[in-house]
């Protein structure tokens, strides 16, 4: 009865755990904005953890390497409007992107109040 | 929307400092009064995906569980527009700023804080069980949804009703203070089947506080506090329909209706209705493993509000309930067989009236009122050879507070005065018992907060009980969090008392052949005993950090149980049950670790395991003197818990539970190990032996708003071996359905559907 229990739990352990690569990946985001639209991009299949560090603008992404590739990670990010280490941020999506979550514009303002607005 | 999203994050980054606690997401709700932000008490704040939500306090502040799903967070309040916020990370404040829907002309300032003095940031070690988290349990009612919550065993009781009880820190669940929206609930003639007397799918969220409560709410707590808010009105939800059938031939229905009269009043009816149809006797002992029977419970809620500041709320519900159990044979109308026939009813009525004032900000008046009368009959034996338990009870609760600060905000108190009448009449074999308790009570709590990270709570309140004279109770409680606000230390002490209902809170002992006793303290007392005294003191302490990659939190805590005077129920002695006081009886230690990781998005994998030390002492054990000290019985030493929950893009969620439960004595056991001052629990027939029980259930949503549910509990098919004593002879004095320590039903499987619009 218990090898039965152990049995299922290693299962379920190992559905969790499936064969997959941890990685970090530096992202060109600014913001706690860049941060959600970054980890819910991210939310697809293949993908089964990603958390972007605001500080240190690492990305720390789990995935399923035989679902997606690392460079269509990139691509996907970089669709996005961001720069990776490995590519650069597709400028339409960069352009289209609030203020607040674009390097220059970012900078500019700090943190002064009314940069979060939409782009002017 | 957009700007409304732009400007939240802005002030979410000037106010970067993270005020994070373990579990959950702050924030607060204010609305515009003027040119002053002004805190927004009662608002409704939920998840934009479901509508698993909390109500801001009297300070506007909320907690909110963390949740995995698209991290959009909802505000709304009656008569304003709802404000929504994307959550930028889980450790940030969220501010919401609610404005008034009615844009014509002037906007009317209504001064929105519904306070009835509860502060729901207090600095006790509270765990948030949202509605989400205890649907991960299979049904229906809220003695069976803590089995997700490693804070609370549940157990069943007695293996003739099937009744399921709770224990905290090793207690039973009658040392435990349950309110209903803070409110004592659950009480004298209710402590025994109150639990599952309330379904859980009227329930929004409940609070779990371990230790001393506040004295805001009395003086009964003494090992924690449960605090389970109702629906309301003016929540999200506006129909509700859950069906549930289960094996064993259990069906059960709840419904509710919300009707919004104008935007000052609304109203809704929550009603259920539940069968237990088939006899089935599985383990063959003669007697049904469940009861059959049925339920009914039906309620009526109003809230309501005014532009003068008053608001609250008035609600009525009436529940019926009616069990049938025993022998196969005495359903078959056989006169000589062992039969339980159980008929209770319970009137309810409660209100809260709440008034902020306007010449004084954080500042208002609270009240709360309660009547319940409630009654029971139950007949154990057969045809010509039963015993009846009968009883009534009346329960009347006024409590009156008044909130405010001295000085600055940093110096809060609570203030006020309570009113707590029972009359209780019971009758059984031969004895009588009638008590009529009056209570007045005032209490003054006074909360010291310099800063976000730091608080004291210091309360004290004096009660004249009519019976047992002048009580004072003290109680304290402090918080520290630290480390960038990745630690956390609570520390609390306090005193709890209570008049013990002896037959109504054991309503095991009528299902056994046992002769009753009381020992005589004192004939003018309540029973002829003393009340119950106990100390509780604990600590605890969370800490996030991460393991590998996973965001993780770990929480250790210890918590101790001193009775300083005791009700003891002694079952020591074959074919006997005494009740008796006992000085510097029960010493209770309760140490708890919880590990909780995220190791995918959406995943979920919380570890715990607790050991309690629970030693009583009882007189006529004799094994070493007339006091011996030996472990209590029916509680588990250990018990390892793992639940693993995974939810989908699409909405699937699994989530599966497996707990591992160490061996107990059984009543009537003679614990000769303890007194060596070590336990070794041999495992022979006077101990269980140790279990696992393991639950699984799936479902899916649709559309947000309909949910398909099945799942399985007890899926190892584990049962207690003859959990019924001499079931063959039910009129011998040996008989006792008392004896419980495991599940008693082997497998069950359900499926159910739940639509919420």
């Amino acid at each position: 009865m218990k090898n039965i229990f152990l049995a299922l739990l290693m299962v379920g352990t190992l559905g969790v755990f499936a064969k997959t690569v941890t990685q970090k990946i530096l992202v060109k985001g600014e913001c706690g904005k860049c941060k959600d639209k970054i980890e819910a991009a991210l939310d697809i299949p293949g993908i089964s953890f990603a958390e972007w560090d605001k500080e240190t603008k690492m990305l720390t992404i789990r995935y399923n390497d035989k679902k997606i590739s690392e460079s269509q990670i990139h691509t996907t990010i970089s669709n996005l409007g961001y720069a990776t280490s490995t590519m650069a941020a597709n400028p339409e999506a960069q352009a289209a992107l609030d203020n607040c979550c674009k390097p220059k514009e970012a900078k500019a303002c700090g943190a002064k109040a009314g940069c979060c607005k939409k782009k002017s | 929307m957009r700007k409304i999203i732009g400007l939240a994050l802005c002030v979410l980054v000037l106010h970067s400092y993270a005020q994070h606690e373990h579990n959950t997401i702050k924030g607060t709700v204010t609305f515009k009064n003027g040119n002053k932000s002004e805190p927004l008490a009662g608002a409704f704040v939920h998840w934009a995906e479901n509508n698993n939500g909390v109500y801001s306090d009297a300070n506007g502040d909320f907690n909110i569980e963390h949740h995995h799903g698209p991290a959009i967070l909802i505000a709304s309040f009656a008569s304003y527009t709802s404000d929504t916020i994307e959550l930028l990370n889980l450790d940030q404040e969220v501010k919401f700023e609610l404005r008034e829907a009615n844009e014509l002309g002037t906007a009317i300032v209504i001064a929105k804080r519904i306070t009835y003095g509860l502060s729901k940031l207090d600095p006790r070690t509270t765990t948030l069980l949202g509605e989400r988290e205890f649907q991960k349990a299979a049904c229906c009612n809220l003695s069976e949804s803590f089995e997700n919550a490693p804070a609370i065993d549940v157990s069943f009781s007695d293996a003739v009703t099937g009744t399921k009880q709770i224990k905290m820190l090793g207690l039973d669940g009658f040392y435990t203070l349950i309110g209903r929206e803070y409110m004592p609930s659950v009480r004298t003639l209710n402590s025994y089947y109150g639990l599952s007397h309330i379904p859980a799918a009227w329930v929004n969220g409940i609070q779990i506080t371990k230790g001393a409560g506040s004295v805001v709410n009395g003086y009964e707590s003494i090992a924690g506090q449960i605090n389970i808010e109702m629906k309301k009105p003016f929540g999200k939800e506006k129909f509700l329909l859950d069906q549930f059938a289960g094996s064993g031939g259990r069906f059960e229905t709840d419904l509710m209706y919300v009707k919004d009269i104008n935007k000052y009043v609304a109203t809704s009816i929550l009603a259920r209705y539940g069968t237990r149809g088939m006899e089935n006797d599985r383990n063959k002992d003669g007697f049904l493993d469940m009861p059959t029977g049925q339920d009914f419970k039906i309620m009526n809620r109003w809230q309501f509000y005014s532009e003068s500041g008053l608001e609250g709320t008035a609600n009525v519900s009436f529940h019926d309930n009616v069990q049938k159990a025993g022998q196969l044979a005495f359903y078959n109308d056989d006169p000589s067989a062992y039969g339980i026939g159980i008929n209770s009813r319970v009137i309810d009525a409660f209100a809260k009236l709440g008034r902020a004032r306007k010449d004084r900000e954080l500042s208002s008046f609270g009240s709360q009122y309660n009547f319940n009368h409630s009654e029971m009959t139950s007949v154990y034996g057969g045809e010509t050879n039963s015993k009846t338990y009968e009883a009534h009870t009346d329960q009347v609760y006024v409590n009156l507070l008044y909130e405010s600060y001295i000085g600055n905000s940093f110096h809060h108190y609570q203030t006020g005065v309570s009113f707590l009448y029972d009359n209780v009449r019971e009758q059984y074999d031969g004895f009588r018992f009638e008590r009529e308790e009056a209570v007045p009570g005032v209490f003054f709590e006074y909360t010291y907060k310099p800063k976000e990270t730091f608080s004291l709570v210091g309360g004290i309140r004096a009660d004249y009980n009519s019976i047992y004279g002048l009580s004072v109770t003290p109680r304290l409680h402090g918080k520290y969090r630290f480390n960038k606000d990745k630690t956390a230390i609570r520390v609390s002490a306090g005193t709890g008392r209570r008049t013990s209902n002896p037959l109504a809170q054991h309503q095991y002992i009528f299902a056994s052949g046992r002769t009753l006793n009381f020992e005589m303290a004192d004939p003018t007392l309540a029973y002829r005993l003393e009340q119950e005294v106990a100390i509780n003191s604990g600590i605890s302490f969370e800490h996030e950090f991460r393991l590998a990659y996973m965001p993780a939190t770990i929480g250790i805590d210890y918590f101790n149980t001193r009775f300083l005077q005791e009700v003891v129920i002694d079952r020591e002695t074959a074919g006997e049950v005494r009740f008796y006081n006992m000085e510097n009886g029960t010493r209770a230690n309760s140490i708890q670790t919880q590990l909780d990781l995220t190791p995918a998005r959406r995943t979920e994998i919380r570890l715990a395991y607790r050991m309690f030390d629970v030693v009583s002492k009882y007189k006529y054990a004799n094994i070493n003197g007339p006091q011996d000290e030996m472990a209590k019985p029916f509680i588990s030493r250990h018990r390892a818990f793992i639940n693993i929950t995974q939810r989908t893009r699409t909405d699937w969620q699994f989530s599966t539970t497996a707990t591992w439960y160490g061996p107990q004595r059984i009543a009537g056991a003679k614990d000769t190990t303890y007194s060596s001052g070590v336990f070794l629990y041999d495992i022979t027939d006077k101990f269980s032996p140790n279990f696992y029980n393991w639950n699984a259930q799936v479902s899916k949503t649709f559309k947000k708003k309909f949910e398909v549910y099945i799942g399985g509990e007890n899926l190892l098919n584990f049962r207690q071996e003859n959990p019924i004593q001499e079931a063959a002879n039910p009129f011998d004095q040996n008989f006792d359905a008392g004896l419980v320590w495991g599940p008693i039903f082997g497998r069950m499987v359900y499926g159910g559907f739940r639509l919420r619009i």
